[in-house]
C-alpha cells in the first residue's frame, strides 16, 4: 500500500519532460545504431516452420499414399509376409524424399539461396528432419499396426521398417553426393527394386529375414543408423555452392 | 500495436516498430533518470544510451519480461554507471538546494520534493521513484532491481520514514 | 561502412578467373565494368559469399567476412545474372520464400513484400507465376527480392541484361534512390548503364582491375587519346585494320565520320574529339562496347 501523504507530496514533483525533436534524434540514433552488424536470433524450429511450404507435393502425396496401403494391406491380409511386404517398401519414402533435399538445390537457386542469411545447409537440415520425422511417424504408424494384426514381434517390425528406411536413405544420400538428383534417385529406387523382389521370388529370402536372429538385425540396424548419420552430418556441411557448382558443372566461370 | 508484437517485429528489424518502441517509452525513461540524478542534460544522454543497448541486447530479449521493466532495468543498470562518476558533484549540489529548502518556508514544493529524493540513499530512492512514479508492484521492483521482495519492502519501508522525516516542516 | 577486397584470387586449376584484385569500397555507387569472361561474376560472387577464394581476403569494417558469416549475409542483397528459376513460384510466394530465408516472419514479411513490390512496380502482378512474367519484370523482382533485408551492401550481377530503354532508367532511378547510404557494386557490361549512376568504374580485363576511379577521372585517362576522322567508306577497312575504331556515323564531309582511339593522331586530318566512357571502353579492350539498344 502506498503512503498517501508521501505520494501527495511526492506528486508535486513534476518534470518538464524534453521537446519532440530530443526524442526524434534519439530514434534517428537508434534506428542508424542498427546499421552494424547484427544478426536476428532464429530458431531452427521457426526455420522449420518455414521451410513446410517449400517441401514438395509429391512428398506429401506419396507419404499419404503410404499411409493408404498400410491401412488397405492389413485390413485385407494379416499375415507376417504383409510386414514384410510393407517394409520393403520404406526405401522408396526415402526415394521420394530426395527431390525435397535436393531438387530445391540446382546452381541457380543455389547461387542465390546461399547469400541468405539462413545458410542452405540449415534449410537442409530442416527439410531432413521434416521429411524425416513424417517418415518415422509412418513407419511407427506401420510397426503399430502390425503389431495389433500379426504375430511378428514389435521390436521385430520395428526393425525391419527402420533397417529398410536407415539403409535406402544412407544409399541415395551417397549417391547424390556424387551424382545428379534424378540419377541418385533412379540408382536408388533399382537397388531396392532388385532387393524387394528377391525377397518375394525367392521364399528362402523372405523366411530368413523373418527369422533373423534378433540380435543380428539390430546389429544391421545400427550400422546403417550409424552410416546413415555419418552422411547427413557430412552432407549438411558440405552443402555449399561450390559443392552443386562441382556436381551441376561449372559454366561461365 | 502491444508491445510484444512490436519487439517482434523490431527483431527481424523493422525500424517502424522500434522507433514506435522508443517513443512509447521516452518519456517514462526520463522521467526515471531524471528523478534518479536530478539533472536533465544527463537524463537526455542516458535514456538515449538505454535505446542504445535495448537495441544491442534485442536478440537476447526473452517476451516474458514486460518492455517496461525491461527498459527500466537498463535504466537503472546506464544510470548506476553514471551516477557512481558523478556522485561527488550530485552532493554537493544537494546540500545546496537542501540549505535552500531549509531557509525558506515558501520555496518551491517542486524543489523541496526534487531534493528529498536526491537526499535518500541510492537503493531507496529507486524504490521510491519505481512504486510512486512508475506504479510497478513488489514484485516487478525486485526483478528490475535484481533483489528479493523483502528487500524491496524493507528499502521501501526505511526510503518513506526517511522522506517523511525529510520533509516534516512540509508534510 | 568500409568493404575491403585484398588481393582476391580465383583459380580454377590452371585457369586464373580473378588474379589479384584489390579494392576499397565505400557507400555509393560501384560499376564493374567488362566484357563477358573478364572474371565480373567470379568476383560478384566472391564478393556475395557464395564461392570461395583461393587466395585473399574480404573485409568489412576490418572484420573478415568469413568470421561475420550470418552477420555479413544478414546486411547483404544479391541479385545474381541468372535470375529465372523460380519459375512455378507466385511472385509474392516467392518474395515470401525469400523472407524466411532472410530471416523475416510474420506480419513483418508481408509488409515488406508489399513495400518492395510497390518499389519496383510490381503490386498488380503479385499473384501471377514468375515464368509468365517479361524480363524486364523479373530483374524487377529480383531487385525487389535483393532489397527485402534492407541491406548495407547490394551486389548486382548484369542487372540491366535484357531490359528495354525504359525499365533502364527506371533501374537508373532505382539505384540512386538506394545509393544514399548503401554501398552497391553493379556488375555490367552496358557502358551507358554507368554514365549517369556510378560514382566509381572500376575496369575489369582478364580477371584483373585495368583501371579505377570516377567517370570524370577515367575520361582524363584517354583525354588527347580520341579522334574524329572523316573518310571515304572504302577507307574503313584499312583504318580497322590499324586503329581502334569506335562510334562509325555518317558524316557531311566525306562518306563516313570514324571514331578512333590511338595514343598518337592517326591522320593528319583527324580532329581531336572529347571522350566519352565508350571509347574508355575501346581504350582498355579494344573493341566496342555494347550497345543498349542492342539488347
Amino acid at each position: 500500500m502506498k503512503n498517501k501523504e508521501i505520494k501527495s507530496a511526492l506528486d508535486y514533483y513534476d518534470v518538464k519532460l524534453p521537446d519532440e525533436d530530443k526524442i526524434e534524434s534519439t530514434v534517428l540514433n537508434v534506428i542508424n545504431s542498427q546499421r552494424t552488424v547484427k544478426t536476428p536470433e532464429l530458431s531452427f524450429k521457426r526455420i522449420i516452420i518455414s521451410q513446410i511450404s517449400s517441401v514438395k507435393n509429391s512428398f506429401w502425396f506419396f507419404s499419404f499414399l503410404f499411409l493408404i496401403v498400410i491401412v488397405f494391406m492389413y485390413l485385407k491380409i494379416d499375415s507376417e509376409y504383409t510386414t514384410l511386404f510393407l517394409f520393403s517398401t520404406t526405401p522408396f519414402l526415402n526415394i521420394i524424399a530426395l527431390p525435397t533435399l535436393f531438387f530445391t538445390f540446382n546452381r541457380e537457386r543455389m547461387e542465390l539461396e546461399g547469400t541468405c542469411l539462413i545458410k542452405p545447409a540449415t534449410v537442409f537440415s530442416a527439410k531432413s528432419v521434416i521429411c524425416g520425422a513424417l517418415d518415422l511417424i509412418l513407419i511407427l504408424f506401420a510397426v503399430l499396426i502390425s503389431a495389433i494384426v500379426t504375430d511378428v514381434p514389435v521390436l521385430q517390425s520395428a526393425f525391419l521398417g527402420f533397417l529398410g528406411y536407415t539403409s535406402s536413405a544412407f544409399i541415395a544420400m551417397c549417391f547424390s553426393l556424387f551424382f545428379k538428383t534424378q540419377v541418385a534417385m533412379a540408382v536408388t529406387s533399382a537397388i531396392y527394386a532388385v532387393a524387394v523382389s528377391s525377397v518375394f521370388v525367392f521364399e528362402d529370402v523372405a523366411n530368413f529375414i523373418l527369422n533373423m536372429n534378433f540380435a543380428t538385425l539390430s546389429i544391421i540396424f545400427l550400422l546403417f543408423f550409424l552410416l546413415l548419420s555419418g552422411v547427413v552430418y557430412y552432407t549438411k556441411n558440405n552443402y555449399k555452392y561450390e559443392r552443386v557448382v562441382f556436381l551441376y558443372g561449372t559454366e561461365n566461370i | 500495436m502491444r508491445d510484444r508484437e512490436l519487439v517482434q517485429q523490431a527483431k527481424y528489424g523493422d525500424k517502424e516498430a522500434l522507433s514506435q518502441i522508443v517513443r512509447r517509452y521516452y518519456n517514462e525513461i526520463y522521467l526515471f533518470i531524471y528523478r534518479r540524478l536530478g539533472d536533465s542534460y544527463s537524463a537526455e544522454d542516458i535514456t538515449q544510451e538505454v535505446f542504445l543497448k535495448f537495441t544491442q541486447c534485442l536478440p537476447q530479449y526473452k517476451e516474458k519480461d514486460k518492455l517496461k521493466s525491461y527498459l527500466l532495468s537498463i535504466a537503472i543498470n546506464c544510470s548506476n554507471d553514471y551516477y557512481r562518476k558523478a556522485k561527488r558533484e550530485v552532493l554537493s549540489e544537494e546540500i545546496e538546494i537542501t540549505e535552500e529548502a531549509e531557509n525558506s518556508f515558501d520555496s518551491d514544493m517542486r524543489e523541496c520534493i526534487k531534493s528529498a529524493l536526491l537526499q535518500l540513499p541510492d537503493e531507496q530512492r529507486n524504490v521510491i521513484i519505481l512504486r510512486y512514479y512508475h506504479d510497478l508492484k513488489i514484485r516487478e521492483i525486485s526483478r528490475i532491481t535484481s533483489c528479493s521482495q523483502s528487500t524491496v519492502k524493507s528499502r521501501l519501508y526505511r526510503g518513506e520514514n526517511q522522506l517523511k522525516e525529510i520533509l516534516k516542516g512540509v508534510l | 561502412m568500409e568493404l575491403k577486397i585484398s588481393n582476391i584470387t580465383k583459380k580454377y586449376g590452371d585457369k586464373i578467373a580473378v588474379d589479384n584484385v584489390n579494392v576499397t569500397l565505400e557507400n555509393g555507387v560501384c560499376a564493374l565494368l567488362g566484357a563477358n569472361g573478364s572474371g565480373k561474376t567470379t568476383l560478384m560472387r566472391m564478393i556475395a559469399g557464395v564461392l570461395g577464394n583461393t587466395k585473399g581476403s574480404i573485409s568489412l569494417d576490418g572484420r573478415n567476412i568469413e568470421i561475420l558469416d550470418s552477420a555479413y549475409r544478414n546486411v547483404l542483397g544479391y541479385l545474381p545474372q541468372n535470375f529465372g528459376c523460380y519459375k512455378d513460384f507466385k511472385v509474392k510466394d516467392f518474395l515470401l520464400y525469400m523472407c524466411a530465408l532472410k530471416g523475416l516472419d510474420g506480419k513483418f514479411a508481408k509488409k515488406r513484400c508489399e513495400e518492395m513490390l510497390l518499389k519496383v512496380g510490381l503490386e498488380n502482378v503479385s499473384n501471377k507465376k514468375i515464368g509468365a512474367l517479361s524480363g524486364g519484370m523479373k530483374q524487377r523482382l529480383g531487385i525487389a527480392q535483393a532489397l527485402l533485408n534492407d541491406p548495407t551492401i547490394l551486389i548486382l550481377d548484369e542487372p540491366t541484361a535484357g531490359l528495354d530503354p525504359k525499365e533502364r532508367i527506371r533501374f537508373r532511378n532505382l539505384i540512386c534512390e538506394l545509393s544514399k547510404d548503401r554501398i552497391i557494386i553493379y556488375a555490367t557490361h552496358i557502358v551507358s548503364d554507368i554514365s549517369y549512376i556510378a560514382d566509381r568504374v572500376l575496369l575489369m580485363k582478364a580477371g584483373r582491375i585495368v583501371a579505377d576511379g570516377s567517370t570524370e577521372e577515367l575520361l582524363n585517362i584517354v583525354k588527347g587519346k580520341v579522334w574524329s576522322v572523316d573518310i571515304m567508306r572504302n577507307e574503313l577497312e584499312s583504318y580497322q585494320n590499324k586503329y581502334s575504331v569506335g562510334a562509325i556515323s555518317d558524316s557531311k564531309i566525306k562518306d563516313v565520320n570514324v571514331r578512333i582511339v590511338s595514343d598518337v593522331k592517326p591522320d593528319e586530318k583527324a580532329i581531336e574529339a572529347l571522350p566519352d566512357l565508350d571509347d574508355v571502353y575501346l581504350y582498355y579492350f579494344g573493341e566496342v562496347a555494347e550497345v543498349e539498344n542492342s539488347n
